[in-house]
């Protein structure tokens, strides 16, 4: 029995002899919490569930090998027993008897076969580059992979944030089709509807359902003003709300082969990313990306940089791609769209499910576009996906290299932070900014926690006695 | 032309003449009906149209009136002057949508856009065009060009904007709202007019900016002028008119078709009934020239014509009578001439004989020593003369009893060459010529034409004791066939020419005058003529004219 079970016996057997008072501080099981999502459609695809509401969704029922803590300490889930036999090298266990809730035994091939997905030609994803240290840059999983419960990964330089990177939401093991969950919770016949899962290896979650609907943000305040909602999520949240680090980076990319010498710098001098946040990015807590890290993993140092290149706009009409799956990401187009036009760009907008984006970002086949992407709380893998994401992969065999030989923790951010500060003028890659999960919780709702990663630990929530 | 078609053209004109004249002038009225009520009717459609436009100014008056007087707009400012929120932000699409405006923009008054219904993404950025609006002091509704955007861009669209301002302390708001000169407006007057409407930019190569409906041209225009953001063109179709125009054309031209047509077979009925008593009668009167006498024309007639037809046919019956009494009279002469003549050939023998017979009595009778002698001269002299008398008989027998030719298609300039093949070795002095046009064919009994050919070669040669040239010729005269004998005897005097054919004339001594004669009616029996003419030089020429036969 895991210890969160045994402590629900505990809870069950005290609950007859405690007093009210003592009752009060436990955790309670059962319950239904309703959640109001604003703005965003669930997705089960953990490569594709990266926006913060998305990827606090799929954590009810799909989970990475491990989690980070609020302090970026590394908590178990999936697999236990992370070793280090040497610097190249990593070696982790399944945790014994997991199981999927429709019964069969999880086996380092499902491992496997979720991870190897981001390699694969339809679904390529920038979060490769969090494998990028391993042998042949993570592209052959299988080989380094033994069977049946022992993964050990062979690394192709040293690379001390491994592990952190593992706990990657995108890194969650997904169940074959024809089976289901690994999560704390099932997902219901019904549409929104989760189920707790007594077979999750942490124990059963306090809550017996989540209740998720999807709706705008005068939806979601109507509900929870309504107290038919004890959870929203999403949205620039309402008052009192809660909300994590803002590690959801929004980023422009650009060819620069198509759309001019000109274009970064008629970019930098007409879209004014102050402007871009106070007014059209009203959907999350937000904050200003001028460095190629958001604030939460490096300082932006005001975004003083080197001029950029001048030169007349391209005589084609250009088009910026974005994704259609994130409204604010519509009003952020459309000023650019405004902005440029200003400096004598055409620009043509569209809209793309987030799926075609990444193809198209795979690809190479786009002018420009805007795409988010959820970044670790570690300033290493996060620089590998924001170079790999700016489409310069074979500088990650150069730079990850020099970063990953430094041990120090500290001194291995500060490093990042300086060759990330370095080579933003040369990347084809413009950060615009981040956002967090903004998360308002009626009094009830307790023990509801934000972890490194920004995301709400759903499983440890449960439903309190009522505020007077 | 024959007077049928005459007459049958002649009802044609009458009947086509007046609708040609009629039909122009018809058209001209309709066309001139057709325009006035086209022009009417597009004064009417430009006149609702004008209306929609003044009605859109008048409302787009009213409303950024309203607005700027609202509780809407006072929270607005409210909030500015509390700092600027996120609802300052998006109030121009919530305020715009809300008053049924598809342009709205809120400046400070520094003209720095504080809210944008149309072009959200213009926030935080002037907007010079629009807000030049609120410089205006007589506060009517503008044509403006307004930025919008769409999927492919931005462009700018004209649109009929006024500005009105708002104080809520230290803060001014002005509000600067209207409506879009777009396809919706396109399509509001187009549905309101019938007509297509486009929607232009301005300059002199200016944009399209909005078209709605479908009109079927030939057009004719109208433009309404917003200056210095739009015009908006109306366009009607004058197809209706073009319809009316060739549907009336279409019934003149069935009419015309049908009158002609109507006009044309009358015409041919009259002009039958009419003619066809003329016809018998020009029919009638062609066989009478051939010979047929007893002929009667059938038709029936009434008036001129009837009386034409009476008179025709009495006189043919007369003309039969009298021409049987003709015949009769000379048949009755020619016999009398024959006999006359047969007796007078017949007598000439008699007279030798008798004397022959008298003169062997006598000698007889006075025992005359030369008895012997006188028997034998006076029985040669006797049975010559029969001889004589035994011709005579043959030839008359011959002429009297001239069988039927059987005619059949002869190529006669092949059976001239045959005959003249039998005078290869003519006699001493004499030369045949001939001159031959191959391939002349008519209608003969070969044997006839043969024994003429024969016989008038043969006279030829006679003509000539002394010797001379004889020249034979085929040749085709219009639609007959002509062989010539020619000869360079003495030739025929005129007043015997006139004679020369008939039975027992004769210039020749010893001749039974039966030859020429007989030559004559074998000829006439084939449906030709033979007749004489002086020679080139002297002598008689004998031509043979046979209708030729077609190819």
């Amino acid at each position: 029995m895991t210890p969160r079970a045994l402590s629900g016996a505990a809870l069950l057997a005290l609950a007859l002899i405690a007093t009210s008072s003592f009752a009060a501080s436990r955790g309670r099981f059962g319950g239904i919490v309703h959640v109001a999502v604003i703005d965003a459609e669930p997705e089960s695809d953990p490569l594709l569930a990266d926006s913060p509401v998305q990827a606090s969704v799929l954590s009810l029922s799909a989970q990475p090998l491990c989690r980070l803590d609020r302090n970026g300490r590394l908590v178990s889930t999936l697999a236990q027993d992370f070793q280090r036999p040497t610097p190249t090298q990593l070696r982790l266990q399944l945790k014994p008897g997991i199981r999927f809730a429709s019964g069969p035994t999880i086996t380092v091939k499902h491992v496997v076969d979720s991870w190897s997905r981001m390699f694969s030609a339809g679904s390529t994803s920038p979060y490769r580059a969090l494998f990028f240290p391993l042998r042949n840059g993570g592209t052959q999983l299988t080989g380094a992979i033994t069977p049946p419960s022992l993964i050990e990964l062979s690394l192709a330089f040293p690379w001390p944030d491994l592990e952190r990177s593992l706990c990657h939401p995108a890194l969650a093991v997904t169940p074959p089709r024809s089976l289901a969950g690994l999560g704390p919770f099932l997902p219901a016949s019904a549409p929104g509807v989760y189920i707790f899962n007594l077979n999750f290896p942490d124990g059963r979650p306090y809550a017996e359902r989540f209740t998720l609907s999807s709706t705008d943000f005068r939806g979601a305040q109507k509900a929870y003003s309504l107290n038919q909602a004890e959870l929203v999520m999403g949205g620039a949240g309402l008052e009192g709300s809660r909300s994590g680090p803002a590690l959801f980076a929004n980023y422009l990319l650009y060819q620069p082969n198509r759309v001019g010498n000109g274009f970064r710098s008629a970019f930098e001098a007409a879209v004014d990313r102050a402007d871009l946040v106070r007014f059209f990015v009203g959907g999350a807590p937000s904050v200003v990306m001028s460095q190629l890290l958001p604030p939460a993993l490096m300082p932006q140092n005001g975004g003083v940089h080197a001029p950029f290149p001048n030169g007349p706009p391209p005589a084609n009409e250009l088009t910026l791609l974005f994704d259609n799956g994130l409204p604010d990401q519509r009003k952020v187009a459309e000023r650019i769209q405004v902005k440029l036009h200003d400096r004598g760009y055409k620009i043509a907008l569209r809209g793309v499910p987030r799926s075609v984006l990444r193809s198209k970002w795979a690809s190479g086949d786009f002018d420009f576009m805007l795409q988010g992407v959820l970044l670790p709380p570690a300033p290493a893998p996060a620089l590998a996906i924001a170079i790999d994401l700016a489409g310069k992969r074979e500088l990650l065999a150069s730079e990850l290299p020099t970063i990953g030989a430094i041990a120090d923790q500290t001194a291995r951010d500060a490093r990042v932070r300086e060759r990330a500060e370095a080579l933003y003028p040369s990347l084809p890659i413009i950060p615009l900014y981040a956002q967090g999960l903004s998360i308002t919780a009626r009094p009830e709702v307790q023990n509801l926690s934000f972890d490194a990663q920004g995301l709400p630990n759903l499983a440890d929530t449960f439903l309190g006695a009522s505020a007077p | 032309m024959r007077l049928r078609t005459r007459i049958a053209l002649a009802f044609a004109v009458l009947s086509v003449v007046p609708l040609s004249l009629v039909v122009p002038v018809a058209l001209r009225d309709l066309r001139r009906t057709l325009s006035t009520e086209l022009d009417a009717r597009v004064q009417v459609a430009s006149n609702a149209a004008v209306t929609v436009l003044d009605r859109t100014r008048a409302d787009v008056k009213r409303s950024v009136e309203e607005l700027s007087e609202s509780v809407a707009l006072e929270d607005v400012a409210k909030e500015l002057h509390q700092g600027g929120g996120s609802r300052t932000a998006t109030a121009g699409e919530r305020l715009m949508k809300s008053r049924g405006l598809t342009v709205l923009s809120l400046f400070d008054k520094k003209g720095i856009t504080l809210s944008s219904g149309h072009l959200p993404a213009r926030l935080g950025d002037p907007d010079e065009a629009l807000f030049a609006v609120t410089q205006r002091t007589d506060k009517e509704t503008v044509p403006v060009l307004v930025e919008i955007r769409d999927e492919t861009g931005l462009k700018k669209v004209p649109a009929l904007v006024t500005a009105r301002d708002m104080d809520y302390g230290d803060v001014k708001i002005w509000v600067v709202g209207g409506v879009l000169l777009d396809a919706q407006l396109a399509n509001h007057l187009s549905s309101l007019t019938g007509a297509r409407v486009e929607i232009d930019g301005p300059g002199p190569d200016p944009q399209l900016i909005a078209a709605a409906g479908s009109v079927i041209p030939p057009l004719v225009e109208r433009k309404e002028d917003l200056s210095p953001a739009a015009q908006v063109r109306f366009q009607y179709s004058r197809a209706s008119l073009i319809r009316a125009e060739a549907g009336v054309l279409r019934a003149f031209a069935v009419l015309v078709g049908l009158g002609l047509t109507l006009s044309v077979l009358l015409g041919m009925v009259l002009a039958r009934r009419i003619t066809r008593p003329v016809e018998a009668l020009t029919d009638a009167a062609r066989k009478i020239g051939t010979g047929e006498l007893d002929i009667q024309v059938e038709e029936r007639a009434s008036g001129e014509v009837g009386e034409l037809v009476g008179a025709f046919n009495r006189m043919t019956s007369e003309l039969e009578r009298t021409t049987q009494q003709l015949v009769a009279s000379e048949r009755v002469a020619a016999w009398q001439e024959v006999a006359r003549r047969l007796a007078h050939e017949i007598k000439n023998p008699l007279t030798p004989i008798k004397m022959s017979l008298e003169t062997l009595l006598a000698a007889q009778r006075t025992n005359n020593p030369r008895f012997q002698a006188l028997f034998q001269e006076s029985a040669g002299a006797v049975l010559e003369e029969v001889e004589r008398l035994r011709r005579i008989v043959d030839e008359f027998s011959q002429f009297a009893r001239l069988p039927k030719p059987q005619l059949k298609p002869l190529d006669v300039t092949e059976l001239t060459t045959q005959i003249l093949s039998l005078y290869a070795s003519p006699p001493k002095g004499i030369t045949i010529a001939s001159v031959l046009t191959p391939g002349l064919a008519a209608n003969a009994d070969r044997d006839q034409l043969t024994q003429v050919l024969v016989n008038l070669v043969k006279n030829a040669e006679e003509a000539m004791p002394e010797g001379g040239n004889i020249t034979v010729r085929t040749l085709l005269e219009g639609n007959q066939v002509a062989i010539e004998i020619e000869d360079e005897g003495p030739g025929i005097k005129p007043e015997d020419r006139a004679r020369i054919f008939e039975p027992y004339f004769t210039t020749k001594e010893g001749g039974t005058g039966l030859g020429l004669a007989i030559a004559s009616r074998v000829i006439q029996e084939h449906g030709g003529r033979l007749e004489v003419t002086s020679g080139a030089k002297q002598g008689a020429r004998f031509r043979v004219l046979l209708p030729a036969l077609k190819k």
